[in-house]
């Protein structure tokens, strides 16, 4: 099965599956948030929207009727701050269908956009930043504990859903020169897996895309990984019922040794299987409603985060207590077999069956190439979990969770403060 | 690292090595650059007369949806597998009919309490020995009381199916009940109470179905403010409505992946057999119709939103009724299909939500749709009376038949979708024995859906003045432009979704 570089350097990738009569795509731009201009971010948000309204070959609102019109469903994107993947899935007769779209997204969108298409974007992306951030209970503070993570400067310092108030006066050239610096082939990879023919699916590939010109001179963001001297509190009040608190570390960029583990570890802390810190909090001190864990994967550097929501009557400061104690035992001796056993099944479970599907495994495959995996790539993804041990388990916590470098934000309920939260120098009142 | 390491490992990769199978394969080396290819080219791209125009079809290969055995056991269960022998996993899905509204004289509560209990102890096993064994056979057992039904949710390697299976068998047949996972499940949901104003879809939801099947409904009581309802849950609660809810005449054993369909009926046979129907067991009750009450719009307070929820909905057909699919299509229409124009409209021309849309969930009794997003709160009033518009359109037969071409294409091939993984074949064919739907339900579907008529589909848009709307915003800065809709009185909730005292 073929790994094809085009001339103008989009990556397709083919894996044939029988199975069922589908066809699955991800078109991955190498691009997202971290790339948006200062002044005007929110542009890398508002470029799948625009590819998905229309372009020079494709009406308006007709890519999604076209999709519609032939059984396909799954269709939809998704902007990280490190890439925009486009994702499709249609009845496999219809394969040709999505190439050609697609394809008209990266080499004809700039023709095709005029000011009456932008701002009904642009009213889309706000109404999507308000649902996400300004009208989510306590929604600010995923934002603010980025921005405390990595300095200013950095490309993630803004996160993964700033909105600049410049973005409202933005004109189709401002957009054009993005697009045509971030979103060519040689920036692309295409993933195609389900039930095709290799040779008639690189023809239409090789028809669709192979003309499309290369960018020529993209600029490409660097960024360090970010480290932390000291911890960071912050006190948020927030129209919420119950206080809580988010801890967040900056941790090991995507696919770097200690990622893994820290995926495994999360999951010893808060998983379905195991859950250290649920155990503890949740069930013995009877101090928290909720626990959540997570190691957010990213290429310039990631972030651990624990979030925490306190029982009727409980702190945030009480919280962080706890987690510390719980981190500490951890950091000092390894778990036992239960912990580590349900750390990696609850962990792996998910993920294994849903690769059975062509949409998740165009996706896993489009990943590998990113990071350059060689080999089977779904072997070399589960190896990477199934070689952790318990003592890799409690070192990682060790090395990459330091009690005294991290943010902390403690959320106090505030009837007076906006629901998404804001920054206060103290908890209000009695609390 | 303790002994059981190689051998969970070893699992681990023969899942693995399953999942790379050569028809699932990993595309990897050789890399090749196409024969003939244009030669690289920088900045603009050239157009073409082909990119003008749609590309066709390529020819259509016509497909079955995968067969399956069906078998009764001697004690009344029934059994369904789908053979799929690559690659090497399994899954399988106990579905025990009524649920939590199947059994009115019982307590929501202590039913969907005593699914969640039969997990965490069964047979030989203690909480801790149903995890331990599940994580070193790589298994996952899962187990939920809906509105119509008990589900006991199985994944596992092949090799681990059948001591899987057998802990599984030991839950149904043989849960503990114990007091202290009683009292941690109590503990968990009842310190999650005082959060559900924070979740705007569970209380918006939760208000819908009180006004769409009526607040006595079952489908609408379980979904009520629950605390003192779990608080009252005893241990002897659980081990009746399970002795109750819980028999082998209602249940059926849907099994797809890597099995060999005639050795496993033999198994799931020998493995049941002590699991006997009870003479005097009565199956659960259909759900009562629905009595919808209270007025056509509804507000739950949320001071300081600074965007509106919206909920929009309205009863339909059962699965098993003739006019179900009709309604399946009539609902893209109404705001389902991205393209659709309501859904065109509402997003860009009126500019009022980013994602709004309309779903769909099958019921017993009366199935359920609503139109639900996050709106610009300036906006919700044109958003209901752009919705209750089309739907007034359409029931008055302005359909563009080019939308509903489209539409019907979307029901009729949509469960394919779900037949390539064993995940989607246990979810699509366990509604069969469900909702009693017919062996051929699969297999007639593009058919009966294709050879709808505009009418037929025009006849099932919701009438809007039944539908229900539930928003979830600032009450007094949506509450003039809501009023001005003419909808009649406005009811009011605060932020939990109780009615508003004295009013």
């Amino acid at each position: 099965m073929p790994r094809i570089v085009l001339p103008n350097g989009l990556v397709v990738l083919l894996a044939e599956d029988h199975n069922a009569p589908v066809v699955s795509m991800q078109l991955r731009y190498r691009t997202g948030t971290r790339d948006d201009p200062p002044a005007r971010s929110g542009l890398a948000g508002l470029v799948p929207r625009l590819m998905m309204q229309a372009t020079k070959h494709v009406g308006k609102g007709d890519y999604q009727r076209m999709l519609d019109a032939a059984g396909s469903y799954a269709s939809g994107w998704t902007v990280g701050m490190d890439r925009t993947m486009i994702n499709v899935s249609v009845p496999s007769e219809r394969i040709a269908l999505p190439l050609w779209l697609l394809s008209d997204q990266m080499g004809f969108l700039v023709e095709r956009l005029d000011s009456e298409m932008l701002d009904e974007q642009v009213k889309s992306l706000l109404n999507a930043h308000t649902q996400t951030i300004d009208n989510a209970p306590a929604g600010r503070v995923p934002g603010l504990v980025i921005s405390a993570l990595y300095p200013a400067g950095h490309p993630y310092h803004r996160g993964s859903f700033d909105i600049s108030p410049a973005l409202t006066s933005i004109s189709p050239d401002d957009v054009r020169a993005f697009v045509e610096a971030h979103y060519r082939p040689e920036q692309a990879i295409l993933s195609i897996v389900g039930d095709f023919d290799s040779v008639r699916a690189l023809a239409l590939v090789n028809k669709y895309f192979a003309p499309i010109g290369k960018s020529g001179d993209a600029a490409h963001v660097s960024g360090d990984v970010p480290s932390l001297d000291h911890e960071v509190r912050m006190v948020v009040a927030a129209r919420v019922e119950l206080p809580s608190v988010t801890i967040a570390w900056p941790t090991a960029p995507s696919q770097a040794p200690d990622d893994a583990p820290l995926d495994l570890l999360a999951s010893a802390l808060a998983g379905p299987r195991a859950g250290l810190l649920r155990w503890k909090l949740v069930d013995e001190l009877k101090i928290a409603a909720s626990v959540d864990a997570r190691q957010a994967s990213r290429e310039f550097g990631s972030e651990f985060w624990i979030q925490v929501t306190a029982t009727r009557g409980h702190g945030p400061r009480e919280l962080v207590s706890a987690v510390d104690a719980v981190l500490g035992r951890l950091q000092t001796a390894p778990p036992n077999d239960y912990v580590t056993q349900g750390a990696m099944t609850g962990y792996l479970m998910g993920p294994l069956f849903a690769v059975e599907r062509s949409s998740a495994r165009a996706d896993r495959f489009a990943e590998c190439e990113e990071y350059g995996v060689q080999g089977s790539c779904i072997t070399h993804w589960l190896a990477r979990y199934t070689s952790v041990t318990a003592a890799d388990l409690s070192a990682v916590a060790a090395r990459e969770l330091p009690l005294s470098k991290r943010v902390v934000a403690e959320v106090y309920p505030s009837a007076e403060a906006p629901i998404a939260g804001e920054l206060r120098d103290s908890p209000p009142a009695g609390q | 690292m303790s002994a059981s390491r190689p051998r969970l490992r070893a699992v681990v990769l023969l899942v693995a090595s399953a999942a790379c199978a050569p028809a699932a394969g990993t595309p990897v080396a050789p890399t090749v650059t196409p024969k003939g290819a244009a030669a690289p080219v920088s900045g603009l791209t050239p157009d073409a007369s082909f990119r003008s125009s749609l590309p066709p079809p390529e020819p259509h290969r016509p497909s079955a949806p995968p067969r399956f055995t069906t078998t009764t056991l001697s004690n009344g269960m029934r059994l369904m597998v789908l053979e799929r022998r690559s690659p090497n996993l399994v899954g399988a899905e106990l579905v025990v009919r009524g649920g939590v509204s199947g059994w009115p004289q019982e307590s929501p509560a202590a039913i969907s309490l005593a699914a969640e209990v039969a997990l965490h102890g069964a047979g030989p096993r203690d909480e801790k020995g149903v995890f331990d064994a599940m994580n070193r056979l790589y298994a996952e057992i899962k187990t939920v009381a809906t509105d119509e039904a008990i589900w006991f949710h199985l994944r596992a390697a092949t090799k681990s199916f059948d001591p899987a299976l057998e802990m599984m068998r030991d839950m149904v047949v043989a849960p503990s009940m114990a007091q202290n996972v009683l009292d941690f499940e109590r503990q968990h949901r009842l310190a999650l109470v005082p959060r559900e104003p924070d979740d705007l879809w569970l209380v918006g939801n939760r208000v819908l179905f009180e006004e769409l099947y009526g607040a006595a409904h079952p489908f609408a009581r379980w979904r009520q403010h629950l605390a003192d309802a779990l608080a009252a849950v005893t241990r002897d609660d659980l081990l009746r409505v399970w002795r109750r809810a819980v028999d082998p005449a209602d249940a059926t054993l849907v099994v797809a992946g890597d099995v060999d369909a005639a050795a496993l009926a033999g198994r799931v046979e020998q493995l049941f057999a002590g699991w006997k129907h009870d003479p005097s067991h009565v199956s659960p009750q259909p759900p009562p119709a629905p009595k919808p009450e209270g007025p056509r719009l509804t507000v739950i307070d949320r001071p300081g939103a600074p965007q509106a929820t919206v909920l929009y909905g309205a009863t339909l057909s059962p699965p098993t009724a003739s006019t179900f699919l009709a309604d399946a299509v009539a609902i893209q229409l109404l705001g389902g299909m991205a393209s659709s124009k309501l859904t065109q409209t509402l997003r860009y021309e009126l500019g009022a939500t980013a994602a709004g849309a309309t779903s769909f969930w099958m019921h017993a009794g009366a199935s359920y749709a609503a139109w639900q997003g996050s709106v610009d709160r300036d906006k919700a009033a044109d958003v209901l009376a752009t919705i209750a518009q089309r739907a007034a359109d359409l029931r008055a037969g302005h359909l563009d038949l080019e939308e509903l071409a489209d539409a019907e294409e979307r029901i009729a091939r949509g469960p394919e979708r779900d037949f390539e993984s064993v995940d989607g074949l246990i979810s699509e064919f366990s509604i069969l024995p469900l909702y009693g739907l017919p062996a051929d339900e699969f297999s007639t579907r593009a058919t009966r859906v294709l050879s709808l008529h505009a009418d037929d589909v025009r006849a099932e848009v919701p009438a809007p003045e039944t539908m229900k709307a539930v928003v979830i915003g600032d009450m007094s800065v949506l509450r003039p432009k809501l009023a001005a809709l003419g909808w009649g009185p406005i009811g009011e909730r605060d932020p939990t979704g109780a009615h508003l005292a004295g009013r």
